[in-house]
């Protein structure tokens, strides 16, 4: 035995490891469940229900369009989802210029004239051959290839050589990057081909244009992705001489990211060389520079098409066929000059000069547990950005500055804009000009016919004493020979009175106010749209006196147009002006109606009105600490229409954050009890939790159920502080169980157009009557849908509730209620990096399309959560800057979109047979920024006094990631209502202590209030399909449990049974010895 | 020199382990600190403990040297295994939140930093594993040679 002593020894050494290592994993895998079961297809906690409790998967079911014989039919599902982004991407495409190729030929687009099989074109650009999931590539079909499938014949010597170029990966397309590079030096290479690989490739390349000369098509676009920006400038583009730079020339030096490249010049002149027919396709949502484009006379079309993804390219090829016709407008002003724009005076990165006092690693007090932000990838920790434009962004300031320039041109539009050092206009001493400034106008947009559209009186009634509601109806004929569409888009002008420049009021000249598109009208066909148009929109808020929204006397314009520009030259021509006094076009007088308010008080400023909200809360400012100037008086001047020289924004560098920002930048912001200062005993016993339920209430019970249910609280009494904390918190890839009342736990999905839906194989029994029995979508691509600024683009309705009702369909197919979309946030710039992720620079495109999109999802039961509330205006340091702004930019720019959507039930009447959407949208992600000073995961006033306070919202509120999480009390008290935390973050735990909730007794109520919205939330959705009051969660023996388990059962036996066989070992030895 | 002639096969094992232990100490360091924001309060205890199981290692070499193979001798072994084995916990647990970030989801994905981190720390924590499985490998052996530092066998 004494001889077996070190072979023990060994064996309890080794198994001893063995189950250290055991005990490890078991923790990892229990503690990161969702992830591990989604990663191995396993279900470690499983719904039990009895069938007999109650009817189960009757509360949403899917469309009968997706089914065969009631199963889900994949083929259906895919054949859905292509039918659908083929319709977005014909519909959402914009053509921008359409004219004869040549002399008595027709216009260069449609190319119809031939049928496919006898067109030879070629495509240039390497965009024309790389995949359109996203930006930067992915899985999906090319152009090339939509048209080849078409019946095209495309150039093949050309497809060769930018194919080489593609899997070349010098050559590899990169996002712009500012933002992420610590130095903020990050140059932009567009890697467009090079004509001197082409002759590398292929020295006589050129002769194939010959044999394809029927079109030439050039596409060009830019990247687009989160966690980068482009730089502006010279600056923020690869020069000669860089290292590694693939798109560079000594001629023809590109200025800024955004505007041409020198490859880009010379693949144009390739086309022209190759055809007389040069079409341009834009493939972008960054607003290039394509000023020079429009002008070249040798260039016949252009038609902006986004990001199509997986199947929208068919809807591209279907458009330069004939197939269909353009019937887009544009989400964004496209510029001159991208620069040369107020908003542009401030972006990017500006940091406080006592940024030290500002340390978010500050033992005990503050961490930043942000993802991104603790890795130095964009943390905003002493950063700031000051929108001095105030409203001014966009069509907004464009069409203000134009207007400004024909009704005042002694002095109205100043001169042209002078700033920061990387805009580049030619003359700043000029008188400003809308042709220098703007190139394509937001809303514009082509078509392969012509319309005519008539315009009936305005009326104007009250409803009651806080709503007013104009009316009138918009004639549209199709006055060409080819069927189409056209949105119809209706704007306003609002007077800009004395009032206003005294109280720093700023009014856009001409604003979106609504939106309809017609049906497809065959040639003289005509349709008729009737318009009730919420004149809340045409508010303004007046944060200094009245500090509400105000509508003055005076006159106001309603009007159509093609865009903003087209409605706004109406209006001018409605008010007598002509291109005599300036303007670039004579408007349409017809097109625009004026109306006369008199105010429903005896004040010549109404602030009555519209003081009120929806839910019936009184308006007034809510976000103080949100303008630098309420830190201190007087700093920063914001841009007026009434001086715009004047008050030309400067740009705010080496600010200096006043004691109170400090304060709110190192999260101090609400006090709450806490356990050296708790509430009092009688406060904090009277929040009730661990009670009996009388009623023997379960959350299965509650299908259906109104917010205001009696029955919640009786619910919700019963559930214990750990419980409520753990639920209130976990609101990222899943949701926890709260064994008390039987609610069971659940995943969520990330959505997006460039996302598909996952679905789950292996759900619990029993399973819905519509599940295959195999899993099918790894055989069946569902695709991806185009992207969110073609939705927009389409201007319709009707598309963007499809959308959402196909993405509701896919939420129940997926047993995944909640979907993480879509991105609300506007363009403020074009030099954001993330706008492929939101649809437009105009909040009431923005705002109808997500309300349509929430609309038509929740119809199925799926919770549309639109992000990032609110301003991420920028990726630079998104983790944690602050962005300064006036309320009434905050309240008429970004907000009001969200606004349109939480408050849908202005947009809807009840429909027979549709679910009723008078709760609006049901879900919203905070933003990593501050509003101000202050995080807007805290921010009481964004979250409490607006979002739920004034807009009636019901719902959950969940941070993106673990944004803010040492700050969770605050946020909790502020209105937040959950973390999107994932798996393999154990940073979490220390904030999920019951200790740091116990002390305040408003702090567990308000714990209690998020369990209740987020029940509420579950209790409307399609996660009730798989419960009735049986249900509840167990724990199920996956394979991995049972291998932790075994190994730790057998390693502990066998490390046991060595120690024992060691000691004795021993004992034998000592008596031997002796 | 005259200690080495005592030392067995064990002391020598022990040995490598002791330096592939220290080889993933730094390697773990160098994956958690070369970035900012990279570090994890749990690295401490992958430092202390590698330190801790290097000490008990090498008394566990004295211990032999000076009394022989014995009882105590082989504690302070298991203690030595133990703490390598408790190393390689904290510092696989260190690398957690990056491999959540870097391998299980997108979210920093590309990112150099953090990818150098989740990588090397990797790396750090599989060289920490063969450590720990050497020098539990090396208790198999003795530390020194039959008979070195025991008391004599009594005489019969």
């Amino acid at each position: 035995m004494s001889k077996f002593r070190t072979l023990f020894r060994g064996l309890a050494c080794v198994f001893m490891f063995l189950l250290i290592v055991t005990v490890l994993a078991s923790w990892i895998l229990e503690s990161n469940r969702s992830m591990v079961d989604q990663t191995f297809g396993t279900n470690s906690v499983v719904f039990v229900t009895d069938e007999n409790a109650g009817a189960l998967f009757t509360a949403f079911t899917p469309d009968e369009e997706f089914l065969t014989d009631g199963k889900l039919d994949m083929d259906k599902n895919v054949a859905i989802h292509r039918d659908l982004s083929v319709r977005l991407q014909e519909e959402g495409s914009v053509l921008l210029k359409n004219q004869a190729y040549a002399a008595s030929q027709p216009n260069a687009l449609p190319l119809s004239q031939k049928e496919p099989e006898n067109l030879n074109i070629t495509i240039f650009g390497r965009r024309g051959y790389i995949n359109q999931l996203s930006s930067y590539g992915g899985s999906g079909y090319t152009i090339e290839q939509a048209l080849t499938n078409a019946g095209v014949n495309v150039n093949g010597t050309m497809k060769s050589i930018y194919d080489a170029w593609n899997k070349d990966g010098a050559n590899k397309l990169v996002q712009p990057g500012w933002a992420s590079n610590k130095t903020y030096d990050f140059k932009f290479d567009v890697r467009e081909t090079s004509t001197e690989f082409m002759q590398q490739q292929n020295a006589s390349y050129r002769d194939s244009f010959s044999e394809h000369s029927d079109a030439a098509i050039v596409v060009l676009g830019r990247t687009n992705g989160e966690g980068a920006d482009y730089k502006p400038g010279t600056a923020g583009v690869v020069q000669p001489g860089d290292a590694n730079a693939v798109d560079v020339s000594t001629a023809n030096a590109q200025r800024n990211a955004l505007a041409l490249s020198p490859n880009e010049k010379a693949t144009i002149e390739l086309a022209k060389e190759c055809s007389d027919r040069v079409i341009v396709l834009l493939n972008t949502v960054s607003a290039m520079e394509v000023q020079e484009l429009k002008d070249d006379p040798d260039i016949d079309a252009i038609m902006w098409v986004g990001l199509p993804a997986t199947y929208g390219v068919d809807g591209i090829a279907n458009l330069i066929l004939g197939k269909e016709s353009p019937s887009g407008g544009l989400y964004d002003t496209y510029a001159t000059d991208t620069a040369a724009n107020p908003a542009m005076m401030n972006f990017g990165h500006y940091e406080l000069t006592n940024g030290n006092l500002i340390d978010p690693k500050r033992d005990g007090e503050r961490k930043d547990t942000s993802s991104v932000g603790t890795r130095g990838t964009d943390p905003g920790f002493w950063h700031y950005l000051i929108e001095a434009e105030g409203i001014y962004a966009g069509s907004y300031y464009y069409e203000t500055r134009y207007y400004d320039a024909v009704v005042n041109s002694s002095s109205g539009a100043g001169t042209e804009s002078v700033g920061a050092s990387y805009i580049d206009v030619a003359d700043s001493n000029s008188t400003w000009d809308y042709a220098n400034n703007v190139t394509f106008p937001f809303g514009y947009g082509l078509s392969y016919t012509t319309f005519s559209f008539t315009m009936g009186d305005v009326t104007v009634q009250r409803n009651g004493g806080h709503e007013v509601i104009a009316s009138f109806d918009v004639t549209v004929k199709n006055t060409g020979s080819v069927a189409g569409k056209t949105p119809v888009q209706i704007y306003a002008q609002s007077p800009y009175t004395d009032y206003d420049k005294r109280h720093g009021v700023e009014k856009s000249a001409i604003q979106l106010m609504t939106f309809e598109k017609t049906k497809k009208l065959d040639p003289n066909e005509s349709q008729t749209i009737h318009f009730d148009v919420d004149l809340q929109e045409l508010a303004s808020y007046d944060y200094k006196t009245a500090k509400t929204y105000i509508m003055e006397e005076g006159t106001y314009y309603f009007a159509v147009g093609n865009g903003a520009h087209d409605a706004l030259n109406n209006v001018l021509a409605a008010q007598g002006k002509t291109t005599a006094d300036g303007m670039d076009a004579n408007g349409t007088a017809a097109l625009a109606k004026a109306w006369t308010y008199d105010s429903a008080i005896d004040n010549v400023v109404d602030d009555f009105t519209f003081s009120q909200s929806k839910a019936g809360e009184e308006i007034t400012n809510q976000l103080k600490y949100a303008d630098w100037n309420d830190y201190a008086p007087g700093t920063v001047t914001y841009l007026t229409r009434n001086d715009w020289d004047g008050t030309w924004p400067r740009t705010y560098t080496n600010m200096t954050a006043p004691e109170l920002m400090v304060k709110h930048y190192n999260g101090k912001v609400i006090d709450y009890g806490t356990k050296g200062n708790p509430d009092s005993r009688a406060e904090l016993d009277a929040v009730l939790f661990d009670q009996e339920s009388p009623n023997g209430y379960k959350f299965g019970h509650m299908v259906g159920a109104a917010f205001d249910d009696y029955r919640w609280e009786e619910l919700i009494n019963q559930i214990s502080l750990d419980e409520a904390i753990l639920f209130a918190i976990e609101s990222g890839r899943g949701f926890a169980a709260i064994d008390s009342i039987n609610f069971p736990e659940g995943r969520y999905a990330e959505n997006g157009p460039g996302t598909p839906i996952w679905y789950d194989a292996n759900s619990s029994e029993p399973q819905a009557p519509w599940k295959v029995e195999e899993p099918q979508d790894n055989e069946h691509n569902l695709g991806s849908f185009p992207t969110f600024s073609v939705i927009a683009s389409t201007f319709s309705r009707e598309l963007a509730y499809e959308y959402g009702r196909v993405l509701g369909n896919d939420s129940i197919f997926g047993e995944k209620p909640i979907l993480w979309l879509p991105g609300a946030n506007l363009h403020r710039t074009a030099y954001a990096g993330r706008s492929e992720q939101y649809f437009s620079e105009n909040p009431i495109l923005t705002g109808i399309i997500t309300m349509e999109a929430a609309y038509g999802a929740w119809q199925k039961g799926a919770i549309v959560t639109a992000k990032h509330f609110a301003f991420n205006d920028q990726e630079m340091h998104r983790s944690g800057v602050g962005t300064f702004q006036t309320e009434q930019r905050a309240r008429e720019m970004e907000l009001r979109g969200f606004q349109i959507a939480f408050e849908a039930n202005k947009y809807n009447e009840p429909i027979e047979g549709e679910r009723d959407f008078s709760c609006g949208m049901q879900g919203v992600m905070t933003s990593f920024s501050k509003l101000g000073g202050i995080e807007c995961t805290v921010n009481e006033g964004l979250l409490s006094g607006i979002l739920r306070g004034e807009w009636g919202y019901h719902g959950y509120i969940v941070s993106d990631l673990k944004d803010d999480l040492d700050l969770m009390p605050q946020a909790f008290l502020a209105g937040l209502g959950g973390y999107d935390w994932r798996t393999f973050e154990q940073d979490v735990q220390p904030y999920m202590d019951a200790e740091n909730f116990k002390y305040d007794a408003e702090l567990m109520q308000a714990i209690k209030e998020v369990v209740h919205e987020k029940l509420w939330v579950f209790a409307n959705s399609s996660f009730m399909n798989r419960v009735n009051a049986s249900t509840h969660s167990v724990w199920n023996m996956t394979w991995w449990r049972a291998l932790y388990i075994s190994g730790i059962v057998i390693f502990s036996v066998i490390t046991a049974a060595s120690v024992v066989m060691y000691v004795l070992s021993e004992v034998f030895k000592k008596r031997k010895e002796a | 020199m005259g200690i080495f002639k005592k030392l067995s096969i064990g002391s020598y094992v022990l040995a490598l382990g002791v330096v592939l232990a220290l080889i993933a100490m730094i390697i773990g360091i160098t994956s958690s600190a070369k970035y900012e924001g990279f570090w994890e309060p749990t690295m401490g205890g992958v430092i202390a403990f590698t330190i801790f199981g290097i000490v008990f290692a090498a008394a566990a070499i004295a211990l032999g040297v000076k009394f022989g193979d014995t009882f105590w001798t082989s504690a302070v072994l298991v203690i030595a295994v133990l703490f390598f084995a408790l190393a390689t916990c904290y510092m696989v647990m260190s690398k957690m939140n990056v491999m959540g970030t870097v391998v299980f989801s997108d979210l920093e994905k590309g990112f150099e930093p953090a990818e150098y981190s989740c990588y090397v720390g990797l790396a750090s924590s599989v060289i920490y594993i063969i450590a720990t499985l050497v020098t539990a490998v090396g208790t198999f052996f003795r530390v020194v040679r039959k008979n070195e530092g025991e008391p004599a066998a009594k005489a019969a």
